[in-house]
């Protein structure tokens, strides 16, 4: 009853703060990171706040862009090999694949620093979690997850060979013409997303599905999956 | 004799000083003692330009200019007479001949002479010559018609379709005509013509009759040609002209993936037409958004290609499938506001417009995300992502209980009425809000596993479920 009484005076005291969510940052069609805002099937972007994105990750705590040179994030850029990464970030920084040089680094503290590599394989996805890092490889036919040792611990039913988005909890890739979000437990649920060649992290619930043309987000918190398609902006 | 002679030769149609020319629409030659304009068809009126030059080297004063002779006419001087001609300068007048068609017309050789004064006190003197001859009279049936000027005017056509216009040849001469030749050019073509030679006899008997055809391609403005009949050997010519324009678009229809709708979600629009477009066309089809009263604007609510309200489609000549934005079908974005989304089309003319409307009702509130927090000491925390088209949101109710689904007490209510309120009052895009809820707490905030919340608007309640606090 006490602790009763002190919330129901502390409704008196409740702060209600309102805010317009933000769903995370996509990159439209031309290369452009834009914030998205609203609620699945019904969003809007605001203007580009990172032009010449390649790549990139968003979670609850910021974005890191690659850029074709650079990696950009905190609002500070770093040198970087050319080309695409495969980003994964975690609380304190991120982890960083580079396809084009096969170098794989971590950024933390405004500075990228490599990191040994025990994979041999095609890495076409990764994720980091509290100092542990896991990757999807390709092993002849297959996408395998394997540790950062390469040591196999899941494979990935279906999948079409394309990269993966590995988040925390689940992975997400295509299958022929749908897009797999594979849970933890195994569970999936898949989704029509025709094209689907590729995919960022829009944010912390949230991924980008990249297709010809458009783009698509697929909400990833669990019991509210759904995919819809994302605006692009005015050319 | 030699004085005569002499005379004779000042009163010649041109001097020393002056010389007579055809000029202007005529073209430019030295006019002699006489000037034949040729053959002349009854009901035509034939013009010819004359300039007097002056080649001398001192000014000289027109005092008259006059024509006198049956089927001749001065229609005017380009200049006020008497009139100071100077050096090196000439004065343009025209002179006509018209013979009315009808069965009194006289062929044959009409003249009428052409007197020019000057001073210093001169004449010129020039012999004008016309042979009438027979012609046609031409009549039309409508929707054709006959200028004042005698052109065919077929009016405004509907372009990629077929047109005729009947003609019929009248004989309102004393003489019999044969008719040996009947062309057409500028996309015109004859119709059901007469075999040649053909025989229209005298004094308005029944003549000859064929069609004009013609079947303007897409895109066709203004249409111009020529219609020639060639009889007794002479070549009786008349413009013909014509406005095309495209077909309107015929009873297009706007076809939605779903009939009911609701916020927050993502149809898509289709095109299609009731037959085959006869042309290429091409318009804008356009979204339009009325909010429930007092609601604002939900700028959400676009085409998801480009971000806009407004979406070019074209349709191809011969195809009933209309693309939109160079797709088969546009999908837009119901948004979070209640009110009424309708399509029309603009940019071209239709047939049987379509008017497509549909209604976004007011619902309660929708709850995309909601998760409860005890990561801070001395605090629980609830934070709900959803939208509430009818921007009515404030009362809210938590139903906290402990490790045992216990109640822990009755639900506690609050109204964030004025909060919503204010923050709507902001908002272009929608309704979508993010709210998170702060609960100070003292004693054992472990106790405390779950709540579950409820949220009201004018449209009934929702509920997150139970909320572990986590």
């Amino acid at each position: 009853m006490k602790l009763l009484l002190f919330i129901s005076a502390a409704v008196g005291l409740a702060q209600g703060v309102l805010t317009q969510p933000q769903l995370g940052v996509m990159i439209d069609l031309h290369g452009d990171a834009r914030p998205v805002f609203g609620v699945a099937a019904s969003v809007t972007t605001a203007s580009p706040v990172m032009p010449g994105v390649i790549s990139s990750a968003c979670s609850a705590s910021g974005c890191v862009f690659k850029l074709e040179r650079a990696v950009v994030a905190g609002g500070q850029a770093i040198a970087a090999p050319n080309g695409t990464a495969l980003i994964g970030m975690d609380g304190n920084g991120a982890l960083i694949y580079f396809p084009a040089t096969g170098q794989l680094m971590r950024l933390e503290n405004g500075a990228l620093t490599p990191v040994e590599s025990h994979i041999r394989e095609e890495i076409v996805g990764l994720r980091s979690a509290s100092g542990v890092a896991q990757f999807a490889v390709r092993r002849g036919d297959a996408t395998w997850i394997v540790n950062q040792f390469g040591d196999a611990l899941d494979a990935l039913p279906g999948c079409s060979g394309g990269p993966v988005l590995m988040f925390s909890g689940g992975e997400m890739y295509v299958s022929g013409s749908q897009v797999i979000l594979r849970r933890s437990d195994k569970s999936q649920i898949s989704f029509a997303a025709p094209g689907a060649t590729g995919f960022f992290a829009l944010g912390a619930n949230y991924a980008q599905v990249l297709a010809p043309g458009l783009s698509y987000a697929i909400a990833t918190a669990a019991g509210h999956e759904r995919i819809f398609q994302l605006p692009e902006p005015a050319r | 004799m030699k004085l005569a002679i002499l005379l004779a030769g000042l009163s010649c149609a041109a001097n020393a000083q002056l010389v007579l020319t055809t000029c202007g629409a005529t073209g430019a030659s030295t006019v002699g003692a006489s000037y034949s304009f040729g053959s002349v068809a009854a009901g035509t009126n034939d013009t010819v330009y004359f300039c007097v030059e002056n080649q001398g080297v001192a000014a000289v004063t027109i005092q008259t200019v006059a024509v006198s002779g049956s089927g001749f006419t001065l229609p005017g001087v380009n200049g006020t007479l008497p009139y100071i001609l100077a050096p090196s300068n000439q004065l343009e007048f025209p002179v006509s001949f018209l013979v009315a068609a009808s069965p009194n017309s006289l062929v044959g050789t009409y003249s009428a002479s052409l007197v020019i004064t000057t001073q210093p006190a001169d004449t010129i003197n020039v012999v004008l010559l016309a042979t009438l001859v027979a012609g046609p009279t031409l009549t039309v049936e409508p929707s054709c018609t006959l200028t004042t000027a005698g052109a065919i005017d077929f009016g405004t056509l509907t372009n990629g379709s077929s047109h005729l216009c009947n003609i019929f040849i009248e004989n309102l001469s004393s003489q019999a005509l044969t008719l040996t030749g009947i062309a057409a050019t500028g996309g015109f073509q004859i119709l059901d013509a007469p075999a040649y030679p053909y025989t229209i006899a005298a004094s308005g008997a029944p003549g000859a009759d064929f069609a004009l055809q013609i079947t303007p391609a897409c895109e066709s403005g203004a249409i111009s040609g020529k219609l020639t009949l060639t009889l007794d050997g002479i070549n009786f010519t008349y413009a013909i002209q014509a406005q095309g324009a495209d077909p309107p678009l015929n009873s297009p229809t706007l076809t939605l993936s779903s009939t009911t709708l609701a916020s927050s979600q993502q149809p898509s629009i289709s095109m299609s037409l009731a037959s085959p477009a006869v042309c290429n066309a091409s318009g804008n089809l356009n979204l339009e958004f009325t909010p429930s009263g007092g609601l604002p604007d939900d700028a959400s609510i676009v085409f998801l290609s480009g971000s806009t309200r407004t979406l070019p489609f074209t349709v191809a000549a011969g195809s009933t499938s209309v693309n939109i934005a160079g797709q088969s079908s546009a999908t837009f974005q119901t948004g979070t506001t209640a009110g009424n989304i309708s399509f029309t089309l603009t940019g071209i003319p239709i047939v049987n417009a379509p008017a497509l409307s549909v209604s976004i009702p007011a619902a309660p509130i929708s709850i995309e995300l909601a998760a409860a927090s005890d990561q801070i000491t001395g605090q629980l925390n609830v934070e709900i992502v959803g939208f509430d088209n009818t921007y009515s949101a404030g009362q809210m109710s938590f139903a906290f209980a402990d490790t045992k689904g216990n109640p822990i007490g009755a639900a506690v209510t609050a109204n964030f009425a004025s909060v919503f309120s204010d923050y709507f009052a902001q908002q272009t895009a929608g309704s979508a809000f993010l709210v998170r809820i702060s609960f100070p707490v003292m004693g054992t905030q472990a106790d405390v596993a779950t709540v579950a919340v409820t949220l009201t608007n004018s449209a009934g309640q929702a509920q997150t479920g139970t909320l572990t606090f986590q």
